[in-house]
């Protein structure tokens, strides 16, 4: 039988003999804070999503946002999906406008097996994104309540509807942005930069390996 | 402490084998090529690739060195997060650990994430052995899984296999159609795990980093395994070497630009999951539990030795046996285990003691490609010399064998003869003129005893004279 507690200490203890203790406090270097052109940050994002598979689209406003949503579901043929409790979807009123549009918008469910038949079985899912980080095109979704990890993940295929000011320049920045509050970070962060991908057959790409075949990002201005 | 025997003495009939094969010959070629490209283009688009990579090499060292209070900093960090932290010495104690946990849960169903450090425990076969139906979902560790092999390259276990013999075992293993259609064999891979993803009350995984700072793992991906592992199961488990452990989000952040540049040329991966804590109240999806094993496994013998210790800076990217010009001709399954290439002549033969590993560190140019790639700053030339002259000296702390008495006997005569001028001239002139009788002919092959050294390379021919004659005979001719 193991003993946990034990063998933390024999490990460590042996460690220590030839360890040095860290000589700086264990914190994050934080990247200075640079002023940034919002159309400046979303070509490079637009470019580098684009380059690696996903589809990016600038929208004006509300109405543009559901013309372009409505346009990709038709181009889809999707006739269900999943959408999360963002406050992007809920003021574009997302889930009553595709009802209309004979869209059946599956009923979020509190039970995580039930949870779970919903994501597996719509056609696409429907999120907005904490961040998006230009240099390499990347959505950043902190799960949680309101996210739900499988909503991005299951459906074959991804609309994420970011507001542009989302944006940031990249990573670093991305860990200064979060840095004051890191204890508080999300049970689960998601970088996504683009659909799904394998090279493990005949080193050749495919995507839609297991995840969405298809990534859509609508920025609103 | 290891489950799956290793075949790392087999080297020379391994290699054999595996330099007949023309068609992975040309892979291997094309491979390093591609990668190699891939990998200088992705760099050379950093403000500044080289100063990138040195910094990476020390977060690496830095990691390292403090690495046991770094470990106490993550384990609480991550407990306040929610995780629970265990700490296993050896892959018996985290197999264990890992099949109780299942069985405690009444799990019969398992879906996996690629780890190397799974592989190197053997857990997947230990859990199906524990009547524990389990998957590996990444599809390189897939079809390694159905092939019964080991994984060939450490970023693409599968890469070797052609897409015809996917096609084969998929037909005989999963009653797939067969076709020459590489997007077909992949969908039919998919619809084979999606079931899985959806069922299993399990869900294992590797970590590539766990950060000290914030108790978070992270994964990198990109085909969404790893992401269905970690959000649908209740349960999720993370096995960890102790070498995974960075000080910050910031260094993990700038290791994870290196790894992923290093992996497959990419500026990212499509996915990275930073984990902290199970789900918390409210959430839907992702498990109620997380289980991070921190696993020991002969790493921290590794790290008692001042010579060694840097080869715990590695961050698995795999990079050095694409640039090293043994592994891209004899390929991943001549390492005969879990780790290939230059990182493997070093990781096999100090994981499973240099006695059970007598070939790999012996067979390699010490060309120091490897070194001058390496994100995480890992010396493997010199890590290498080191194992020769351990093993040489049958160090006991890395269980080398004992050296063969004949060699020492050897190695004392020479030494004795080496050790007095006028020995050595008398020895030397004998020893000359014994070749030159014998090398009538053309190419001498060294009598038994020493026939060893003559089995890849031909005994030269000794010159007419010697050099200290020359010396005498100039040095006569300069006087004058």
């Amino acid at each position: 039988m193991m003993h946990s507690a034990t063998n933390r200490s024999i490990i460590l203890n042996r460690l220590k003999r030839f360890a040095v203790r860290p000589d700086a406090p264990i914190e994050s270097k934080i990247a200075k804070n640079r002023v940034h052109d919002l159309d400046a940050l979303y070509s490079s994002f637009s470019q580098a999503l684009t380059a690696n598979g996903g589809t990016v689209i600038q929208v004006n406003k509300k109405d543009g946002a559901l013309e372009s949503l409505e346009n990709i579901m038709k181009e889809l043929d999707a006739d269900t999906a999943v959408i999360s409790e963002d406050s992007v979807l809920k003021t574009l009123g997302l889930k009553e406008h595709l009802n209309t549009r004979g869209i059946n918008v599956l009923k979020g469910e509190k039970n995580p097996t039930a949870h779970k038949g919903t994501c597996f079985s719509a056609d696409v899912g429907i999120t907005g994104a904490d961040y998006a980080l230009a240099d390499t095109g990347t959505i950043v979704i902190f799960h949680g309540k309101n996210n739900a990890r499988l909503l991005s993940l299951a459906p074959p295929a991804h609309i994420a509807i970011v507001e542009k000011g989302k944006l940031l320049p990249d990573i670093d920045t991305l860990v200064a942005e979060i840095g004051p509050s890191r204890r508080d970070l999300p049970s689960a962060m998601t970088l996504i930069t683009g659909p799904s991908l394998t090279a493990d057959i005949a080193l050749q790409a495919i995507y839609g390996v297991h995840g969405p075949k298809k990534l859509y990002v609508i920025f609103i201005e | 402490m290891v489950v799956i025997e290793p075949e790392t003495n087999n080297f020379r009939e391994l290699v054999r084998e595996n330099l007949a094969n023309e068609q992975q010959r040309k892979l291997l070629g094309d491979f390093s090529l591609i990668l190699k490209a891939l990998r200088d283009f992705s760099f050379g688009e950093m403000a500044d690739g080289h100063a990138a990579l040195q910094g990476g090499q020390k977060i690496r060292e830095y990691a390292v060195n403090s690495l046991p209070y770094l470990l106490e900093t993550f384990e609480e960090n991550a407990t306040k997060a929610g995780a629970k932290v265990i700490w296993a010495r050896d892959a018996r104690e985290a197999n264990a650990f890992i099949i109780s946990l299942a069985k405690e849960k009444g799990a019969d169903l398992c879906v996996k994430g690629k780890s190397m450090v799974s592989e190197e425990i053997g857990l997947r076969e230990e859990l199906i052995k524990n009547g524990i139906d389990t998957y590996e979902t990444d599809l390189g560790e897939f079809i390694v899984q159905l092939a019964g092999k080991r994984p060939f390259h450490i970023v693409g276990p599968a890469i070797n296999m052609s897409v015809d013999e996917v096609s084969c075992l998929f037909n005989q293993v999963l009653g797939f159609d067969k076709t020459q259609n590489p997007v077909d064999l992949t969908m039919a891979a998919r619809i084979f795990l999606r079931d899985k993803f959806e069922g299993a009350q399990i869900g294992i995984t590797g970590a590539n980093m766990a950060v000290a700072e914030t108790g978070s793992i992270i994964l990198v991906e990109n085909e969404g395994n790893i992401r269905f592992s970690t959000s649908a199961p209740e349960t999720h488990i993370a096995v960890v070497g102790i070498e995974k452990v960075v000080p910050t989000l910031s260094d993990a952040t700038h290791m994870l630009k290196l790894l992923t540049r290093s992996c497959t040329g990419q500026r990212i991966s499509e996915y990275v999951s930073v984990i902290t804590g199970p789900r918390k109240a409210g959430e839907v999806d992702g498990p109620e539990e997380l289980y991070i094993v921190i696993l020991d496994n002969g790493r921290s013998r590794i790290y008692a030795d001042e010579a060694m210790k840097s080869a715990l800076q590695c961050i698995k990217c795999g990079l050095c046996a694409a640039v090293c010009p043994v592994y891209t001709h004899v390929g991943g399954y001549a390492y005969g285990w879990v780790y290939s290439g230059p990182i493997g002549a070093v990781l096999n033969p100090l994981l499973l003691g240099l006695g059970k590993a007598k070939h790999l560190y012996q067979a390699t140019t010490l060309c120091g490609a490897c070194k001058d790639y390496c994100p995480g700053g890992v010396d493997i030339p010199n890590i290498l010399l080191s194992l020769r002259e351990r093993a040489m000296a049958g160090d006991r702390s890395l269980a080398a064998d004992r050296p063969p008495v004949r060699q020492k006997i050897f190695y004392c005569l020479w030494t004795w003869v080496l050790m007095d001028r006028l020995r050595y001239k008398i020895v030397s002139k004998l020893f000359r003129m014994v070749l030159r009788i014998a090398g009538v002919g053309k190419l001498p092959i060294l009598p038994a005893g020493l026939s060893g050294w003559t089995q890849c390379r031909n005994m030269p021919q000794p010159a007419k004279k010697s050099f200290h004659d020359l010396y005498a005979e100039t040095s006569k001719w300069m006087a004058l």
